[in-house]
């Protein structure tokens, strides 16, 4: 692709969600509801076909020429060997896949958005705030430069921390925004730092992506204590932002805000930022295979305690968050194992069947009055038939059951997990049993929510969303039946067999990255089946439990050890663990450092001073008028006496 | 910019001239007080502007003493005129990386002074006086190259500033004015007993005789470097001593910890459109004099207290935001916000590296804007809700849409969001702290944490959950104080976008600076056997 095109399309995308959110945020409360409800989602809709023409164009080039990187503009000099930051830009297709998922699934969101905040008091500040999202992850793509990443990076925990705290009325939104906000100052920090030991070690002119990439592989032995170091650091900035062990707490509690903003940032986009980040810095993560290992370690550790947390949880929301937290543990699992393109794989697939859950479960929430307590739900299938459909489709797609979008891109990371990855196949058992849970806690969501006799009679009262809710759910639902078959398999004559790994792959090896090797036919085959037969036996354990009841789901608990139970309601008490540890000590110390410290030492050593020098100065009485103007004059006229006296004596 | 013209005395004597015009006008002509005052900053302003602009496009040639160019400072725009002849001390003003930058925040924060006082304060001739005044004084500190006549503005700028806390501002103001006029002074004096020290030994210097010259002053021989002994005891060298002298009088102002505890009373009495000058330069003064004196004239000493100044500046960081984390008046949780982030440029200086020494630079600009805008927006909030106590203000945002945008970008400045000024100078600081010692960076990251939880607890605190009762009915800021914020949100992204501008002059001074600092001192050896 030309650097002329590349660069128009990227500033095109910039533009775009930019100007939506200046425009919104500006004229929006002067022009009204509906204009914000034609430009919030129409800049979306812009973007996606700036994205779509980059795809068509980069298709039309030649494998080994689709990467472009465009210098926008220099930004800053560094003093260290000459080193320069600017504003890069890249087009290829990792970024360009992202930038069709943020956009597209983003667009369908905002359509959905202009019914779900149908009656919210301020749609400018809502979708100058989701602009302002789209823009920032846009810009986290496609940065090519260190720092530039950074800026997309801190600007989506922005807008993610505005949206969470939209409703600010509420001080446990209030809460939950301050808490994302400073985890994910956390996951900064380490990027600096990640940075730094970049600059400082590699001799590099620029902090651009492809440069740093061709001095680490000069300079980095494999496996070194740096590179190791660098990584691990990255790594950390991926968990805080994709909510891995230990930087998660923050993902449940960001349910808090709307949910079109929970589809869209705390499902599809933004927390897979982790996910791509390791991905765009895969010749780093190959250089160092323990981060590697602790990378695939954490994300299969976070997929199994988010599941157990998921099965125990009443809120329809904060279900469907920690399976967001357990999928992406298995995408980063895959990033972490080398399986780049199958990580991206489920990133995609995951974006569509989740921002569906996130939105269907949006209808159900608006339907009963912004009521979330799933106990409270049931039999929602009777009046929420389409609804009910929807939200079925994605169920299948998050538990893996065959030809659904998930089965495909989970059986594909898992199935390479049986070769890679440390002590190679215990996660990839591991992994079968995160299908089992997956498969447990998503019907046991489906069949609460949906089967069953109604609780409440606001459930009777329930209606059915209105067009504008329903159409992006009912194009997520067939997207969550047909995209996996449509990206793996092909479809004759539009796109072909393993579509996407061939578009993807490329990104991976062009720098002497090396591709994984696939298992055998028949042991591929074979862990498919295994694995589907764990999805299956999930799935089908949940009906047996929630919908047949035979037996009953209050049985099965009581035979659960207490202590895992407990352990799922309270999610692990990570809660309480970080109160206790990381917020209450400094408060205290804060407090005390203003009651005692601060005027007994800082303030009281200056006024010991000034005591000292007074009664010294006890024959000096007579200047001590009291007046702060004799001094002030006093001084005035020693300084100048001082001047003269110089002038005088000293020759 | 034609160089037949003395620019800097212009850009000196403009606010000077404005004060004495102002004596013309009668007291009750309160539009034409503040309209002459905001012409005056004006002018200055875009004077100083054109010297932006003009800036490195001709190099001048340096003017004093035989001085090989990497090692000395090159400033340009100089003027050099004899002033007290006896002594050797002139009239010596330049314009270098280090100065440039900052004497456009100087003219930035006082036009910002002079357009954000109120037409109805008491006595404002006065007080607009007293700005203009004070102006002419902090750009003096900024352009003399003389050290004299640096001691001339350094303390000269006390007095208008003297009156100015003292007649204007909260009720505990006295007890406050007197806090920060006695810290100052005291620091002032041991650094006068230091200059003389160093005039005295410079006698022996290049040009021959005596001299208050910093360009002759840091290429003279250092004096005798033996320990002072005392009661058998080995103290410092006497040039260690005059090192500590200067620092003591430059960590006052800045503040360090724990010589600080003059600002929290000095700001809280202080009037918000009095703070945009005083907290927005006089504060960076310290730092300033740390680079353009402390690296200069002692670049042996200031390696050898580099760890405890090193440890000052974290120190610095992690004390005053843990302050500002537990304060519940508004007006002081900025102003230990401020320590802390001063202590952060002290961080850059101390690491003494280019990077370092630039992002302090870079950052000394960035938080007189934030720091003005910062005390402006709590001004605005304590003007309308009659209170500065945090626990009694909630819910502002669904009042005060303008003043929740503005603020929110402001504070989104403060705690270094990427993508804002501040950003800009942090991360250029903490490359430098982490070049020098990795650990440093480490605790300087603790800062930025910090920085995030207090300034969202400042903003969300004000801004967000239900209205509280004594902000019920408040009315959100008009035309004119949206005119304030306004350019300073703007700037705050603009430089975020692209420092470039801002970062290229004063890498080019941070650079002659550290150059300065690493010529190895003279040896003992050197000195006893000429």
């Amino acid at each position: 692709m030309s650097t002329t095109l590349a660069g128009t399309l990227a500033v095109l995308l910039f533009a775009f969600p930019l100007a939506g959110a200046l425009g919104n945020a500006l004229l929006g409360p002067r022009l009204g509801r509906r204009f914000c409800n034609i430009v919030g989602p129409g800049v979306v809709l812009a973007g996606f076909v700036c994205a779509v023409v980059a795809l068509v164009a980069l298709l039309g080039a030649h494998e080994d020429a689709r990467s472009t990187t465009v210098t926008l503009w220099s930004w800053l000099d560094l003093g260290l060997h000459g080193l320069k930051v600017n504003v890069d830009i890249t087009i290829d297709p990792l970024s360009v896949l992202m930038c069709l998922v943020i956009t597209g699934v983003g667009f369908l969101i905002h359509w959905y958005s202009v019914g779900y905040m149908g009656h919210d008091e301020s749609p400018w500040r809502f979708f100058s705030y989701m602009n302002l999202f789209i823009f920032s992850m846009l810009l986290l793509v496609l940065a090519a430069d260190l720092v530039i990443l950074i800026v997309g990076w801190a600007m989506v925990a922005l807008s993610s921390y505005l949206l969470i705290g939209y409703y600010y009325d509420r001080p446990s939104a209030v809460q939950a925004a301050r808490k994302a906000f400073i985890t994910q100052v956390v996951g900064d920090v380490a990027l600096y730092l990640a940075a730094f030991m970049i600059v400082t070690n590699l001799r590099v002119p620029s902090l651009q992506l492809p440069t740093i990439f061709a001095y680490a592989r000069d300079s980095f032995p494999q496996g070194g204590a740096l590179i190791t170091g660098i990584c691990v650091l990255l790594a950390i900035g991926a968990f805080a932002k994709s909510a891995q062990f230990p930087l998660h707490t923050w993902l449940p509690d960001a349910m808090e805000g709307p949910t079109p903003v929970s589809a869209l940032i705390h499902a599809a986009t933004m927390v897979t930022a982790g996910v791509y980040l390791i991905a765009r810095f895969h010749t780093l993560f190959d250089l160092a295979p323990i981060a590697q290992g602790v990378v695939a370690c954490v994300g299969m550790g976070t997929a199994v305690m988010a599941g157990v947390i998921a099965l125990s949880q009443i809120d329809i929301k904060r279900v469907i968050a920690y399976s967001t937290m357990s999928q992406i543990g298995l995408m980063i699992f895959a990033v972490g194992i080398g399986a780049y393109s199958a990580g991206m794989f489920h990133f995609a697939t995951h974006a569509v069947f989740k921002a569906l859950l996130f939105m269907a479960a949006g209808n159900v929430i608006h339907a009963l009055h912004d009521e979330q307590d799933i106990r409270l739900m049931g039999g929602l299938g009777l009046t929420m038939r389409a609804t009910e459909r929807c939200f079925l489709s994605g169920s299948l797609a998050l538990a893996g059951i065959p030809i659904f979008a998930g089965f495909f891109s989970k059986e594909e990371l898992l199935g390479l997990g049986w070769l890679h990855g440390p002590w190679a196949p215990t996660l990839y058992a591991v992994g079968v049993g995160v299908n089992i849970l997956t498969g447990l806690y998503t019907f046991r969501l489906f069949f609460t929510v949906f089967r069953g006799e109604p609780v409440t009679a606001r459930t009777y009262a329930a209606h059915e969303a209105p067009p504008s809710m329903l159409m992006p759910v009912v194009i997520l639902a067939i997207g969550s039946l047909v995209a996996g078959i449509a990206l793996l398999l092909g479809i004759p004559g539009v796109v072909g067999r393993f579509f996407l790994a061939d578009f993807l792959d490329p990104v991976f090896t062009a720098d002497g990255g090396r591709l994984l090797s696939e298992p055998a036919t028949s042991t591929a085959f074979l862990t498919v089946l295994v694995g589907t037969a764990g999805s299956l036996i999930g799935s089908g354990l949940a009906l047996q439990w929630w919908y047949q009841r035979k037996p009953d789901a209050q049985v099965i608990a009581a035979k659960v050890p207490r202590v895992l139970t407990q352990l799922s309601l309270h999610k692990f008490y990570f809660d309480e663990i970080y109160d206790a540890l990381l917020v209450r000590p400094p408060r205290r110390l804060a407090r005390a450092l203003r009651t005692v410290v601060e005027p007994e030492y800082a303030d009281g050593w200056v006024e010991g001073v000034g005591r000292a020098a007074a009664s010294l100065s006890e024959t000096f009485r007579m200047l001590q008028t009291g007046r702060l103007r004799d001094y002030a004059t006093g001084m005035l006229v020693a300084a100048g006496a001082f001047v003269v006296v110089l002038a005088v004596f000293v020759r | 910019m034609s160089h037949n013209i003395p620019w800097l005395t212009v850009v000196l004597v403009i606010p000077l001239g404005t004060a004495i015009l102002l004596q013309l006008v009668p007291r009750d002509q309160r539009a034409a007080i503040k309209g002459l005052t905001v012409l005056g900053t004006l002018a200055t302003a875009s004077i100083v502007a054109g010297l932006l602009v003009a800036f490195n496009q001709h190099p001048s040639i340096p003017a004093v003493g035989p001085r090989p160019q990497d090692q000395a400072i090159a400033f340009q725009f100089e003027e050099i005129h004899s002033w007290i002849a006896a002594i050797g001390a002139t009239y010596h003003l330049g314009l270098d990386g280090l100065s440039a930058w900052l004497l456009a925040l100087d003219a930035f924060v006082f036009l910002l002074g002079a357009v954000a006082v109120a037409a109805s304060t008491e006595r404002l001739k006065f007080y607009c006086g007293l700005l203009l005044v004070t102006q002419a004084a902090t750009i003096g500190v900024l352009l003399s190259v003389d050290m004299l006549l640096f001691y001339f503005f350094w303390e000269g700028m006390l007095v208008p500033l003297y009156f100015l806390l003292a007649n204007y501002g909260g009720r505990d103001r006295g007890r406050a004015t007197l806090k920060f006029i006695g810290y100052t002074v005291a620091g002032s004096l041991l650094m006068l007993l230091a200059i003389i020290y160093l005039y005295v030994h410079s006698q022996a210097s290049v040009v021959g005789h005596p001299s208050f010259d910093l360009q002759v002053l840091m290429l003279a021989p250092g004096p005798a470097q033996a320990p002072v002994t005392f009661l058998g005891l080995q103290l410092l060298t006497p040039i260690q001593f005059a090192f500590v002298a200067f620092a003591l009088a430059f960590a006052i102002k800045v503040p360090l910890v724990p010589f600080h505890s003059w600002l929290p009373d000095s700001y809280a009495n202080c009037p918000p459109a009095t703070l945009t000058f005083f907290a927005g330069i006089v504060s960076k003064l310290g730092a300033f004099g740390f680079i353009r004196y402390g690296l200069t004239l002692f670049p042996g000493p200031i390696h050898d207290f580099q760890w405890i100044l090193e440890g000052l500046a974290i120190l610095s960081i992690l004390y005053a935001a843990m302050l500002a984390l537990a304060q519940s008046d508004i007006k002081r949780i900025v102003a230990y916000s401020s320590i802390s982030h001063l202590g952060f440029i002290a961080l850059g200086i101390f690491a003494l590296n280019v990077n370092g020494i630039n992002g302090a630079i870079i950052q000394m600009v960035n938080h007189g804007i934030i720091i003005a805008a910062l005390f402006l927006v709590v001004g605005y909030v304590e003007a309308r809700v009659g209170t500065r106590d945090r626990r009694e203000i909630a819910g502002l945002e669904r009042r005060m849409p303008w003043l929740y945008a503005l603020f929110l970008v402001i504070t989104l400045a403060g705690l270094g969001m990427p993508g804002m000024n501040s950003f800009v100078g942090e991360f250029t600081i903490l490359l430098g702290a982490f070049q020098a010692n990795p650990l440093l960076a480490i605790l300087g990251f603790l800062g930025v944490l910090l920085a995030a939880w207090y300034m969202l607890r400042l903003h969300q605190g004000l801004m967000h959950e239900p209205l509280s009762k004594a902000a019920d009915g408040v009315r959100d800021i008009g035309a004119a104080e949206r005119l304030v914020l306004l350019p300073l949100a703007a700037l705050m992204i603009l430089i975020g976008v692209y420092p470039k501008p801002i970062g290229d002059i004063t890498r080019s001074g941070a650079q002659q600076y550290v150059t300065r600092a690493s010529v190895p001192p003279p040896s003992l050896s050197s000195l006893s056997n000429p």
